[in-house]
């Protein structure tokens, strides 16, 4: 698992372009500012994080931007946990990323932050870019995905808090707005109650 | 000085025409004594090893053989002389001279090479998988373990089987609800006790292993065998869960409500 570290000026400004992208308002809630306005944005499953089949599909998405590597910047815990790391944006670099952040809550990106993956401790994923990123990445079209991650997380052998959770995820991205707000709970720095 | 340095490389080099067909295949008997003769040449092991790593396919053949073969078989045959009924009676086991397996005759496997070290590994997986067959002790494969493979493999194999044994016992009176197939999404467990049972059954998996502690009450501990688990207080609807990455099955996720 992760360390902290990092003094790399490019890793600092994707740093923060991932937080002027994505953060936590509450240890509850994500927001997430859709830019530009014609990113596609999709829930999906989560594996901690990535299945193998997400492994492969995401590494040809992130191919086609024609990017050599990835970031993973963590959406909590950074006095304790590595701010950012960067893998190659190969299948064994994903697999690396996954074996690295899968207990935490990261969002997963280029140096440029084109398309950006929210990986959640909550058992789903957002999917975020180019319209032809989002797809390769999914593998199918966005609203067959939704329709999946919708008919999965309104399962009854979910916990009904569980359920309740998943279906304002998916409520959240249906329609979504220039900026979406959705749960996602992620654990508090030191210092704040 | 040379000549004399490559005829020296060459001698060195494993002599495949004696112990194998032009495709590595060990057909005769005569191929199979000159084999072994020459995996007990100082160095002749990790020669033919490297000769495979580096594409050689009459190497590659040979290798592939052994290691799926010739050193498994050994290990069946010797799991089966070491439990015949005899040997399971304590006295008599010890007094026997053929029930403790003697294992200097590999000594020319060195175990800390990678050829070496795989067809010790290869000829214990026969072994073990044989004495596990027949129901017998693991206190056999572990001293077998210990003997073929050194001390910190075998101390990486029990604490890799404690970390199973500890996952046993916590979801023992867990109750599944979604089993995932290979590679997709988590196998989610429910349990109750909230909070303070999240917290117990971690203590118990990780019992031993060294606990890192992060802000928000989140701890994480790791295990030799790369399987990783966590604690946290919220996931999915504010109830704590325990959560298990292994490398060799899916996510596992104990929600505690």
């Amino acid at each position: 698992m992760s360390e902290p570290e990092s003094n790399n000026p490019l890793d600092e400004v994707v740093v923060r372009n991932v937080d002027a992208l994505v953060h936590r308002e509450d240890p509850g809630q994500f927001t997430l500012h859709l830019k530009p306005e014609w990113w596609r944005a999709v829930s999906i499953i989560g594996s901690s994080h990535l299945s193998d089949p997400d492994v492969t599909r995401f590494t040809a998405a992130f191919r086609w931007l024609g990017v050599m590597a990835v970031y993973a910047v963590a959406l909590e815990l950074r006095d304790s946990i590595e701010t950012v790391r960067r893998f190659p944006a190969t299948e064994a670099g994903l697999k690396a990323f996954n074996r690295a952040t899968s207990h935490f809550n990261y969002a997963l990106t280029t140096y440029d932050c084109t398309a950006l993956v929210v990986c959640t401790t909550d058992d789903y994923m957002v999917v975020c870019g180019p319209e032809q990123f989002v797809r390769l990445a999914l593998g199918r079209e966005p609203d067959e995905a939704m329709e999946e991650f919708h008919q999965w997380g309104t399962d009854p052998w979910w916990p009904a808090t569980t359920r309740k959770v998943f279906e304002s995820v998916w409520s959240a991205f249906v329609n979504p707005g220039p900026v979406v707000v959705f749960p996602g709970w992620v654990a508090k720095p030191k210092g704040t109650s | 000085v040379l000549s004399l340095l490559l005829i020296s490389v060459l001698a060195q080099s494993p002599d495949y025409d004696a112990f194998s067909d032009r495709d590595g295949n060990i057909l005769t008997e005569r191929h199979g004594r000159a084999l072994f003769a020459m995996l007990q040449k100082p160095g002749m092991v990790e020669r033919l090893f490297a000769d495979a790593a580096k594409g050689d396919r009459r190497a590659k053949r040979i290798v592939e053989t052994l290691e799926a073969d010739y050193f498994p078989d050994t290990g069946r045959e010797l799991a089966e002389k070491v439990s015949r009924p005899p040997c399971l009676v304590p006295a008599l086991r010890e007094l026997s001279g053929w029930c403790v397996p003697e294992w200097s005759f590999l000594d020319f496997l060195d175990k800390d090479k990678p050829g070496g070290a795989r067809l010790r590994k290869a000829l214990f997986d026969g072994f073990a998988e044989r004495i596990r067959v027949r129901g017998l002790e693991n206190q056999i494969v572990l001293s077998a373990m210990t003997a073929l493979l050194g001390i910190s493999v075998a101390a990486m194999a029990i604490e890799a089987g404690e970390a199973t044994a500890s996952l046993k016992q916590i979801l023992a009176d867990a109750k599944p609800f979604s089993e995932s197939k290979p590679g997709m999404g988590s196998t989610q467990f429910k349990k109750t006790g909230g909070w303070d049972a999240a917290n117990r059954d971690f203590d118990v998996l990780a019992r031993g292993r060294p606990v890192k502690s992060y802000a928000g009450n989140v701890r994480s501990c790791e295990f030799p065998d790369g399987t990783t688990a966590s604690v946290r207080p919220m996931s999915s609807g504010e109830i704590p869960t325990v959560q298990i990455d292994s490398p060799k099955r899916n996510p596992i996720k104990i929600r505690y409500e």
